[in-house]
Formats: structure tokens, sequence, C-alpha cells
């Protein structure tokens, strides 16, 4: 590829450092083009990255990196070794369950293993796994990960997809089947349902609204799941500076406010400090609903696709208390999974969240990242980061910042009465990250954690286009577009939207 | 004595309300799949929109 015109000051210009955005402009700057990424927050990675607290380490959102091959496919194409860049440790076991009647098991890495486990706790559990896992390895959801790099935008990519025949093939995931009545079919314990149920929140919504496909999810964490040595920040890090070593540039505290157009064609970006930055090339890393909402002009933004983006919901915003302790008592793993079983899973949902009040109840997923990586922690101590369902907006007109430490107190209550789990005596440091937290700090569009939902009809083609229906020259990517929130997926959408690029500026030359 | 009459009535209501909440459970499933396929339902309206999006 040719570098474009000299009245650009870049070809291509970024909005937002995201895992996504990251991704295309480290593709694209090896493929010879200037590229600039410009994001509003003082470091890169939005929520995958790390913030330290005194002696500790905590994360600030994802905490476990899956499909392992959707990294290592970027850092293949710009001719480097992942290995160099990133050291990703194994976490084994998977997830530690402990139910509220104190019953501990856990979820090795190994499926074989994994179906001993559920098979001790009684048989149905164990047949129930096997039956679980041959439909996860057989069906179209086990080769997911090939399918990570490939768009989706409309019907004639759906249609390659189907008649290529080095496609995934295998059994269509159920769609018209919840991600509840799924997971019911192989499993009847409850502690089970209510440890793999977490996963529903990962598309975006409770066990009742998901779709069923979303309830094979938890297989493909028994492909491997990993931590990145030195943090999560250590994933985009490794990323942006093999991105700096193709002579990209990254621009932090730079936050963008609007896309500056000429007719239809995005030329660039205007800071909100009044600097206009032009390039050839625009390539939005935020919110869809921020970046034709906010930052395009009015006229460009035509009433159906106003109503469009009205019609697309959040997935779900969450707290997370993050602790420093001192000792391991009550953790034997990385991830626990404390459980009140499948139901509360629906009724935090229903009764909580949608009515703007803290969960009250129904689960807590913990985080112990110190166990895979001790350096994030002083010697014999941990960081616990616990995650639990919360609206941005609460009802009554109260505000987060007035009931954080109510907040904290209610997540340290269930941990003792439900679980009998007692850490405020070993707690040296504490602090807590609400919905708008991480909309302030790490730029979160309404602290929703996966961005868009991701249910049956607001997927793949279903959400909005990678290659801007609204403008030429301005590709999305990132968790609003096709492929959702998480880590593979981010980074799946920046290679597509590169490959996007680069397709059109060969034509275009 | 009184003690015991007092906790009589309430053992019952504990019964009852445990029972309740087991029938409700065992419904849930079922008033849950409706609850999926109409949240489907209501989205289709809007699939036109967000496909040219």
């Amino acid at each position: 590829m040719s570098s474009s015109a000299p009245e650009c000051d870049y070809d291509v210009v970024v909005i937002g450092a995201g895992l996504g955005g990251l991704t295309s402009a480290g593709l694209l700057a090896n493929r010879g083009l200037r590229v600039g990424v410009f994001e509003q927050a003082p470091r890169i990675g939005g929520c995958c990255g790390s913030v330290q607290s005194g002696d500790y380490q905590f994360d600030v959102g994802a905490t476990l990196v899956l499909f392992l091959g959707v990294i290592e496919r970027y850092f293949t194409s710009i001719e480097r070794s992942m290995s160099d860049y990133i050291d990703f440790l194994p976490i084994d076991p998977l997830l530690q369950v402990v139910d509220n009647e104190k019953r501990r098991f856990a979820v090795p890495t190994s499926v074989d293993e994994t179906g001993k486990v559920f098979g001790e706790i009684c048989a149905a559990s164990g047949e129930g796994w096997k039956r679980y896992a041959e439909e996860a390895s057989s069906g179209l959801l086990s080769s997911m990960a090939d399918l990570f790099a490939v768009p989706m935008q409309n019907f004639q990519d759906a249609r390659k997809i189907a008649e290529d025949p080095s496609s995934p093939s295998g059994s269509a995931p159920p769609m018209l089947q919840s991600f509840e009545s799924t997971l019911r079919s192989f499993f009847k314990h409850d502690s089970i349902l209510g440890a793999f149920s977490h996963s529903s929140y990962s598309v975006g919504l409770p066990p009742a609204l998901a779709p069923g496909y979303a309830a094979f999810l938890n297989y493909s964490e028994h492909d491997g799941a990993y931590y990145p040595r030195g943090g999560m920040k250590a994933l985009p890090e490794g990323i942006a500076r093999a991105l700096k070593e193709d002579g990209g540039e990254i621009h932090l505290g730079a936050r963008v406010e609007s896309v500056l157009t000429q007719g239809r064609k995005a030329i660039g970006v205007r800071l909100a400090d009044g600097r206009e930055v032009r390039a050839r090339v625009v390539i939005g890393d935020i919110n869809v609903k921020a970046l034709y909402g906010e930052m395009l002009p009015k006229d460009r933004v035509p009433l159906w696709a106003r109503l469009a983006l009205s019609s697309l919901k959040l997935s779900q915003s969450s707290v997370m208390l993050m602790l420093g302790i001192e000792g391991d008592e009550g953790f034997d793993a990385q991830n626990t999974m404390f459980t009140q079983g499948l139901e509360p899973m629906n009724r935090i949902w229903f009764d909580d969240y949608e009515r703007g009040c803290p969960s009250q109840g129904g689960y807590l997923f913990a985080s112990v990242p110190s166990f895979t990586d001790p350096s994030l922690a002083p010697p014999g101590h941990h960081v616990v980061h616990l995650h639990t369902l919360a609206p941005y907006n609460l009802a009554g007109g109260r505000n987060w910042d007035d009931i954080r430490d109510e907040e904290a107190e209610r997540i340290l209550n269930f941990l003792e009465a439900d679980f009998g789990l007692f850490l405020r005596d070993r707690i040296r440091c504490m602090r807590l990250s609400t919905p708008v937290d991480l909309e302030r700090d790490v730029g979160l569009f309404r602290g929703a954690l996966y961005d868009l939902e991701s249910g049956p009809l607001s997927t793949s083609m279903f959400r909005p286009r990678m290659r801007s229906s609204l403008l030429d020259h301005l590709y999305l990517t990132g968790a609003s577009v096709h492929l959702g929130g998480g880590i593979p997926t981010c980074i799946g959408s920046g290679i597509i939207a590169a490959d996007m690029v680069t397709e059109d500026w060969d034509r275009e030359s | 004595m009184k003690n015991s009459d007092q906790d009589q009535p309430d053992s019952r209501d504990d019964d009852q309300e445990l029972a309740a909440k087991q029938r409700a459970s065992e419904r849930a499933p079922k008033s849950r799949r409706l609850i999926y396929l109409w949240s489907l339902a209501r989205q289709l309206p809007w699939l036109i929109l967000r496909y040219r999006l």
C-alpha cells in the first residue's frame, strides 16, 4: 500500500485505543500507511487495562483471555511472534464454584476431568456434561474461532461463508431456544446451572433472554483460558509496541469531538482542543451510538439510522469491588463463581437491574489474577476483583458516588452471609469501580461492559456495518460491530476492518 | 407455650412460602421461554433498519 497525499496529517486516523482500534492501526501501519490513534483516556486498552493502587495492581474490566489463536493471527499478519510481545499464562482450573450451601468444586481445563468432577456431584451431571461437550464440539460453535476474522456485514457475506468449502461446518447453533432452556436441557444441578449461567451476561443478557448458542461459550474456555503476565494492560501494550515499531503514533488524552466531513466523505477529525487532524480514512473504535449520535453532522444521520440506533440495546453494566487482601483463604483459583443457582441470575435482572437497583444477591464473580501472576501483589497477598450486575442509571434519582460505601458493604455482607467468607480483617486496600467510573475513567459508553447486547437479532449483519453505511471512508471496529464485545472478538473486528480499508485503498489508489 | 404458639404460624408461613417459591421456580422456565420468544418478536420490526445500518 502506498501512502496518500501529503496534505493529510495521516493516512488513517483511529478514534479510540481499544483493542479493535489498536489492531486495525497496527495492521495498517505494518502495511505502510501513516496511522494516528487518538485516545481520550490517559492510557490505552479501554476496559482491557490495569490500574495501580498502592502495592496492588488491579484490572479495570476484562480479567482473562480466550481464543488465543485470534491474537496469534494478528502477530503473524505483521510478521512477528506473539511470544516476543506478550507472555500468556494458562489459567487452570478454569473456575472454582462455591454455592450458598458452601459446596465447592473446581472446573478443570481438561474436558474429561470436568466430566469426572461433575459425575462426582451427581451421575446425571456427569452424563449431562458428556452430552453438552459432544454438542459443543461437533456443531458450528466448535469452529467459532475460525470465523473471527471473516466479515459478516450482509447476506452476501453469509452466502460466501456458506459456499466456501473451507468454512467450518456443523449443525447450526440454537437460535429460537434461550440460554436458560438450552442449559437446562443438559444440567439439572442448580449450582452447575448457576455457575454456567454467568456466561449469558457475556452477551449482555440474563439466562432467560440470552440466545441458546451462548450456553456453549463455557465450553470454549476448555480450549484454554489465559492471563497476560504483568496484568491485562500487557495485552494492549504488546499490540501498541508493535504498532509504534511500524511507525504508528498514539496520542493519549486527546478526545475526538467530531468527524470532519466533505459531502458524503469522512476527511478527518476535530479534537476537543479545537485542532483538526486530516486523514484519508477514519476508523471509529468507540460506541456506535456515540459515534453516529454525537460525532457526525446531524444531516449525515437520517431518521432511519436514528431509529435503528435507538432499537439497539446496550449490554449490562456492573460494579467491581477491588480488594488487596492478605492471605489466600477462601480462594483456590484465579476465578471463583459464588452462586445461588440459576433462578437468581434472572431475578437480579428482572427485579433489580431493570428497575435501577444494585443487584440484591444472585451471584458474585471473583477474579484473583495474582494466583496466576503473583507479581500483581506483595508476597503473601492477593488482588481480588468481585463483579456483579449494576445498572448505570439508579432509581429514585440516586447517584453512584453517593452509594459507593453502601455498595461495597453490601457486597462484603453478601459474601459473609451467603457464603461464609469473611474478608474484612484481611483487606489492605479497597476501591469500588461503578458503571459511572467505567464511563468516566475507561470511556465505556454508559458503563456497558460488552457495548451493544448480542442477542440473535442484534448480532453479525444486524449490528452496524464496519464499512459505514452513512459516510464513505469511515470504518467501524470494536465491540459495537460484528463479533461483539470481548477480547478476541474486538481483535477479530480490528482485523476485518483493516482488511476492508486495505481492499478499498488499493481499489481507489 | 406462648413462644410455641407464635412459632407455629411462622413455621406454616415459612412452609407455604417455600412451597410457593418452588412452584414459581418450576413455572418460571416455561413462562421464560415465552418471554424469550417475545423478546425476539419485538425486535422483528427493526431488523431491516438494523441490517441497513
